[in-house]
């Protein structure tokens, strides 16, 4: 086992930063906002947190902070406007927004090193570093999840005429949601800094934001587990298919159209309703309402 | 004693008066009912109560404050909750998700308490589900506080609504045309709900078509015909006024 994982850290590592971005595009489509910026803001965490540690020797953890502080101060910015937008618009403003970033990292040579990119950035994040910030994370989104701002995120992504009908400020939230994905996704490239020795544009703009909202459609956008799960399978794919060498996006793609098609809400999410039906009916047939009532809380 | 008053209320659609200077009284207490022939604008009047369409003139007075002005959460805020004509339930969420997220505004814990999952957040949360399985209970739902929303009888989609608006706790209750496609036993067992919920202070304002449903119910009936008011009084001397009649049969 040790020397199963030993032999596959750098995919594990993987897998872990792909998990963190996720959730960051989680947050935001949970909340019903469609944001795309995670990648964009990814980009900046990364060659913030790159610059703090190649040129300022400023140590990893801060530089990892500052990145995700950076992308909650993006964010902040970047919500007002959102603010006036809604669905696909939202999705174009955003994109924009990432091309703008990506244009800026490649023209901007003293800062990000352009083309060629940041190089030989101590590499210093190990694996359990990763595994402590997803856990942080997990638990942050988890909490505020089962609270009713994550109620409140459910009932606006559904239905908003309904959300302001029992008093849900839909503003607030969609700003809060895009803020806090803001923040990890900078902390989730401050970690591709501090981790891949290099920070280079190829790595972020339309290829991660591809890839992070493929995670969740695959995974689901309702349960913390969906887009972890989705992440998971879909670094380890291209791995395992190895062999198939050049069809490879081809069974990628494959696999999102087939679980868009057969599982809209993804893995994960499918399974969690599939389960709570079999336990409702195991409940009605056992003991009827009193057990229902008290398997609630 | 609370109650909501509507002085003057008009709203255009193009040229077209869908409400005509409406005025009424809705009084705590009592379930006033507001009728009329399809197209009389009767949604539109709890669209404009809720402020998810604006008024074009006239107010809404809620305990002598005009509401009018303000953003349909406010309004939600400030007391007022209401049903959909067609269902809109959180279809993918469980029934006693669908009725705690109308307590959404009884929530007293900070962002910085939510984000950390503080005791006071889960105590909240239990007093929340608490609340909740109470009311399901009330409303003869136990068994179902765990199915999906969504795949409820109709009947009982309408059901878990009525909860959701009255987890709210509201001053005033707009029911949209709540036993739409009931048969007569489960419409009288609303109509008994409606009335206790009208018992324990709450001003409910009954949208309807249904005649005999809303005669059996109503303190007070208000009918509607092309945006206007044309008849007002107890249930059975408004339904007897001749311009009613006219209405709803044609002369």
């Amino acid at each position: 086992m040790t020397n199963f994982l030993l032999s596959h850290q750098a995919l594990l590592n993987l897998c872990i930063i792909n998990a963190v971005l996720a959730l960051s595009q989680y947050l935001v489509l949970r909340a019903g906002v469609f944001s795309l910026a995670t990648a964009g803001i990814a980009a900046i965490g990364a060659y913030t947190a790159g610059n703090l540690m190649l040129r300022q020797a400023v140590h990893p953890a801060l530089a990892v902070l500052a990145a995700g502080l950076l992308g909650g101060i993006v964010s902040i910015v970047l919500a007002v406007p959102l603010a006036r937008l809604r669905g696909v618009f939202q999705a174009i403003a955003t994109l924009a927004f990432v091309q703008i970033v990506m244009s800026l990292a490649l023209y901007s040579d003293s800062l990000t090193g352009g083309a060629t990119g940041l190089n030989a950035i101590p590499k210093v994040v190990e694996t359990w570093h990763l595994l402590a910030v997803l856990a942080a994370v997990v638990f942050v989104l988890s909490r505020l999840g089962k609270s009713p701002t994550g109620r409140a995120f459910d009932t606006i992504r559904q239905d908003e005429t309904v959300a302001v009908s029992l008093g849900i400020d839909v503003v607030p939230h969609h700003r809060l949601a895009f803020i806090l994905s803001g923040c990890i996704a900078g902390i989730g490239g401050g970690l591709m800094a501090g981790h891949n020795y290099s920070v280079a544009t190829a790595e972020f703009g339309f290829h991660m934001m591809i890839a992070v909202l493929s995670f969740v459609i695959f995974g689901g956008l309702v349960s913390l587990a969906g887009p972890i799960v989705g992440a998971l399978l879909l670094t380890i794919l291209p791995e395992v298919a190895r062999p198939l060498a050049d069809n490879r996006m081809i069974i990628y793609g494959a696999l999102l159209i087939v679980s868009i098609v057969y599982l809209p809400h993804g893995v994960v999410d499918t399974w969690l309703i599939k389960h709570q039906r079999r336990r409702q009916a195991a409940l009605s047939a056992k003991s009827g309402p009193e057990a229902a009532v008290k398997a609630s809380s | 004693m609370t109650s909501l008053v509507l002085q003057g209320m008009s709203r255009r659609f193009g040229g077209l008066f869908a409400v005509r200077d409406l005025t009424l009284e809705v009084p705590s207490g009592k379930v006033t009912g507001l009728i009329g022939p399809n197209g009389a604008g009767k949604s539109t009047v709890v669209n404009l109560i809720a402020g998810l369409l604006k008024l074009d003139a006239g107010s809404v007075v809620l305990d002598g404050q005009d509401i009018s002005m303000l953003p349909p959460h406010k309004i939600a805020a400030a007391g007022i909750a209401r049903t959909f004509q067609n269902i809109r339930l959180l279809k993918e969420a469980s029934v006693l998700d669908n009725v705690m997220s109308g307590m959404h505004l009884h929530d007293r814990t900070t962002l910085f308490e939510r984000l950390l999952g503080s005791r006071k957040v889960r105590r909240q949360e239990l007093e929340f589900a608490d609340q909740a399985s109470g009311m399901l209970a009330r409303f003869g739902m136990a068994e179902y506080a765990h199915r999906l929303a969504g795949e409820l009888s109709y009947g009982h989609q309408r059901r878990v609504e009525i909860m959701r608006a009255l987890a709210a706790r509201p001053l005033v209750l707009l029911l949209d045309e709540p036993v739409a496609g009931m048969n007569d036993v489960e419409s009288a067992d609303l109509a008994r709900l409606f009335r206790s919920v009208a018992q324990e202070g709450v001003a409910v304002l009954l949208i309807e078509h249904n005649m005999p449903f809303v005669a059996g119910l109503c303190d007070h009936i208000h009918v509607l015909s092309s945006g206007e008011l044309i008849a007002s009084g107890p249930a059975d001397s408004a339904l007897r006024d001749p311009r009613v009649i006219e209405a709803y049969l044609g002369s």
